[in-house]
């Protein structure tokens, strides 16, 4: 008997008999992770602050530039506060330019990425788009219900430090 | 997402077709610009300009000779935020963005954001190879010069 389920086993593998939702396929799951990456800049770029919730689903954890931290959709709320203050003072258009995407995966449905962005911003003298914010990305990425979801990403900025005296 | 068989390797060839637009601009080779639209795929430069087919080498060639591209050396196009899905094996969408990078400071000769946009592309495959039956171009406004 063991060796006839040993038998049959092969034979389904053989035949590619695995069901549909238990087959990884890594190519797929690498452009789901690069456009969810995507669509944390795309949501903010267009102030859709409860897309940007959802990308954290029920209880990923986002910590912005500076140690903030929030939940699930609460990072959505955390964020529309802070383009309202616009503590920088900064016009419109900008936008997130990510660059440096690297994703390794832990599992069929864990990975990690670490990736980095400029944040672009109208130069109040010549309008031409320039860095404003350099940021780095620690994520840990979890697939749940079918979907690629930040179980926790971590935003570091990129400072240069005052300039030093002369 | 069809997965299909080959979506692997056409995921790396719509990737080849977006940066091929930016490098036949930089070397100034506008008829290999105009092969990437075939025999009449549309480009549109939103609120500027649009031509199809071979028309669109023309348009770009006479944008770049209007303009300062030629003079202001080196210039070439910096592409991210690319985003690429299929409505079928043989159909694409893809959304990426662009800053145009120039030196228009002869002295220093400093690199500048000359032109920030978006691109929106529909995507086909034709005769093996992938082309734009469709792209489309928004610039990034940022108002009048203070």
């Amino acid at each position: 008997m063991t060796r006839f389920l040993r038998f049959l086993a092969l034979a389904l593998l053989a035949i590619g008999a695995i069901p549909a939702h238990a087959q990884r396929n890594e190519a797929r799951d690498r452009a789901d992770i690069h456009a969810l990456l995507m669509a944390y800049g795309a949501t903010l770029d267009s102030r859709d602050f409860d897309g940007f919730g959802k990308l954290f689903g029920e209880d990923g954890v986002y910590v912005g530039g500076g140690g903030r931290e929030a939940k699930g959709a609460a990072a959505g709320e955390m964020m529309r506060q802070v383009f309202a203050n616009n503590p920088n003072g900064v016009g419109e258009p900008n936008f997130h330019l990510f660059y440096n995407e690297v994703v390794t995966f832990d599992g069929p449905d864990r990975a990690r990425a670490t990736s980095m962005s400029l944040w672009m911003v109208p130069d109040q003298a010549t309008k031409r788009p320039t860095p404003l914010l350099a940021g780095r990305y620690e994520d840990e990425l979890v697939r749940k219900n079918g979907k690629w979801l930040f179980a926790r990403r971590v935003v570091k900025s990129v400072t240069n430090r005052p300039p030093e005296a002369k | 997402m069809t997965g299909h068989p080959t979506e692997m390797e056409d995921r790396a060839a719509i990737h080849a077709l977006l940066l091929a637009y930016g490098a036949a601009l930089d070397r100034h080779d506008f008829e290999g610009f105009a092969k990437l639209f075939g025999a009449d795929g549309h480009y549109t430069i939103l609120e500027l300009e649009s031509a199809a087919g071979p028309d669109t080498g023309r348009m770009m060639r006479a944008l770049y000779e209007a303009g300062d591209n030629f003079v202001q050396e080196p210039n070439f196009h910096l592409f991210y935020n690319e985003l690429i899905w299929f409505e079928t094996p043989d159909r694409a969408r893809s959304t990426s963005a662009c800053m145009f990078m120039s030196t228009p400071d002869r002295e220093t000769r400093k690199l500048s954001v000359m032109v920030a946009a978006t691109y929106d592309d529909e995507i086909v495959r034709d005769d093996g190879g992938w082309r734009f039956k469709r792209r489309t171009l928004h610039p990034i406004r940022n108002g009048a010069v203070g």
